[in-house]
């Protein structure tokens, strides 16, 4: 449906921004995922909401606000490389080819937040299926990838 | 002709002569009560502020205790400093508002709403700050016109609100709901004075009335906004809100952030106080202005322009301040996982980040402010840019000429177009004929 479609000129500047604001809205629909995968599963609501508590008391709020600020980042990164992608490789980039990016971007970031990331922090992220954890990140990519797309294709 | 069409679309509304010495004489009562009241309020609270509050409980936004007069005493300063500063940033404020409200008092040319918006700056401040259970526990025999005169005060403000900004009751109906107001703010306010209370046990069913009053007048105010103000009218109606939302916004920013009782005894109280109370009286001090510039120079000022700054810029910080946080909590991650200790480089990348990002995102929020909320100037901005490319790659002048009436046409809607193409060959009288008429409906 989108393969007419033309690429716009953006600049470094604009890719970083649409990436920024395609990271945000990915990271809610991420957020919201994980809340209804878990309490699908065998967690109660509160359960699934400490998941996503920092440690010493820090509140559910800016759990919820350090998630959709490094959503974002990695979202502005995306935007970036996509940029690149799209107009260093001069491909005529199809719908199914940006999902397929997003996707194995955000299987990177899962790959990336297990074995590096989040180890040596408090986060209480190894409560959650591995499985979840997973569709999780592919729901981000998919989800950014699709936004990123749309975006920069009218 | 802008501005002309605009002052045509003024509609005065002039108080009648024979209620005009009426109404004069009332605002001067009504101005010089709350002022005095405000005066003598000061007056009794200052042997309160004279030695401070060591043994009572001393969360009081102006009240000190032990802990924050050894700060004092370590910045060099004393109990009355901090009492003078304080007062003195009360009455800087009250200035603000006598001085604008006597200058559209002025200027008001006997219109009913330069008269109400007057009084409204008076009644506004001082009922604020002054505590009148406080000065009713001192004088009682004061208690029946403090009550009646609270009352005046709160229907004066409730008035103002129904005929803003052409000095009219919309719908005419609109006055019932003035009768109402009048009727049940006089239960309110005799309660709330601890003055008057027959009606106690109904305490509930008026302050459930009151609440039901208030969301008819904002009602009233939106079907005002959209069906019967005219254009001039709500830029008016804007810059009022403005002013008023900013009052509003205040508030819970006050109580978040600045409240003393949040905060430990010592510097950081100390410090939430003073900084809370410049804060809160800045704020306050927009609601002259705004509505000064709503009623005398609203044709020079573009309220839009603020709106749409305040709007991006606000949602500016937000992202910037997204973007840093992330980036921070990022970075510091991947520094412990490699290095296995922090980094502050991490916080340098991170304000490159958004030094790099600033521009761009500015400009993307702006364009989407505009397309949503401004499409008249998203779109004549859009036509302009269109045109630009179009300009550097044309070179066919008839081509380029229909485009730039095209252009003309839809940013600027003339009636009447034309365009004058002067050949470098041609002589004066060969000119006339290069003219391209563009006639538009």
């Amino acid at each position: 449906m989108m393969k007419s479609a033309v690429l716009q000129n953006r600049s470094t500047g604009e890719a970083a921004v649409l990436g920024l604001f395609g990271g945000l809205w990915a990271g809610l629909v991420m957020a919201g995922f994980l809340l209804f995968a878990i309490v699908l599963g065998d967690a109660g609501f509160r359960d699934t909401l400490a998941h996503f508590s920092l440690p010493e008391g820090t509140g559910l709020w800016i759990a919820a606000l350090s998630h959709l600020a490094v959503s974002a980042v990695y979202g502005l990164v995306y935007g970036l490389i996509f940029a690149f992608l799209a107009e260093r490789w001069s491909w005529k980039i199809s719908w199914w080819l940006a999902l397929a990016l997003g996707a194995a971007y955000g299987l990177i970031l899962w790959l990336l937040a297990v074995y590096i990331l989040l180890p040596g922090t408090p986060y209480a992220w190894h409560e959650i299926t591995p499985s979840v954890l997973v569709g999780a990140h592919l729901v981000y990519g998919l989800t950014l990838g699709g936004l990123i797309y749309r975006r920069r294709y009218d | 002709m802008q501005a002309n069409q605009s002052l045509n679309q003024i509609e005065t509304n002039r108080i009648p002569t024979r209620w005009r010495t009426f109404a004069y004489v009332l605002w001067g009562f009504v101005a010089a009560t709350y002022l005095g009241l405000f005066f003598l309020d000061i007056a009794l609270h200052i042997p309160i502020y004279a030695s401070p509050c060591i043994t009572v409980d001393c969360n009081n936004q102006w009240l000190v205790s032990a802990p924050e007069l050894r700060v004092l005493e370590t910045w060099g300063l004393t109990y009355g400093h901090l009492g003078i500063y304080m007062h003195g940033l009360t009455v800087v404020c009250l200035v603000v508002y006598l001085v604008l409200a006597v200058v559209i008092l002025l200027r008001s040319d006997d219109e009913a709403v330069g008269l109400s918006v007057s009084i409204v700056l008076i009644i506004l401040p001082t009922s604020a700050i002054t505590h009148f259970p406080f000065i009713i526990a001192h004088y009682p025999n004061l208690g029946l016109p403090i009550n009646i005169l609270s009352w005046i005060g709160a229907l004066l403000i409730a008035l103002f609100v129904l005929l803003f900004p052409n000095g009219r009751f919309v719908p005419r109906w609109a006055v019932w709901v003035f009768i109402a107001m009048a009727l049940v703010i006089f239960v309110v306010t005799s309660q709330f004075n601890n003055f008057w209370s027959p009606l106690s046990d109904f305490t509930v069913l008026f302050n459930g009335a009151l609440l039901l009053l208030l969301l008819s007048v904002i009602g009233l105010l939106i079907y005002r906004y959209a069906r019967v103000s005219n254009q001039v009218e709500r830029q008016q109606t804007k810059w009022a809100v403005v002013g008023f939302a900013w009052m509003l916004i205040s508030i819970p920013i006050w109580g978040f952030f600045f409240y003393a009782d949040v905060f430990p005894p010592g510097s950081a109280r100390l410090l939430a106080s003073v900084t809370g109370w410049m804060f809160v009286l800045i704020l306050l001090s927009l609601i002259p202005i705004t509505l000064t510039i709503a009623i005398m120079r609203y044709r020079l000022w573009d309220i839009d322009v603020i709106i749409r700054r305040t709007l991006s810029y606000a949602l500016l910080t937000i992202m910037l301040g997204m973007i840093y946080f992330g980036s921070v909590v990022l970075l510091q991650s991947f520094f412990t996982a490699l290095t296995g200790q922090q980094s502050p480089i991490s916080i340098v990348i991170s304000t490159l980040a958004i030094a790099a990002v600033f521009s761009p995102l500015r400009s993307w929020i702006q364009t989407t402010i505009d397309r949503r909320f401004y499409r008249r100037k998203y779109d004549a901005d859009k036509i302009l840019a269109s045109f630009s490319n179009i300009a550097r790659q044309q070179v066919d002048l008839d081509e380029l000429s229909a485009e730039l009436a095209y252009v003309a046409q839809e940013t600027m809607q003339p009636q009447h177009l034309s365009l004058w193409v002067r050949s470098i060959y041609s002589t004066p009288q060969q000119d006339s004929l290069d003219v391209k008429e563009h006639a538009h409906e």
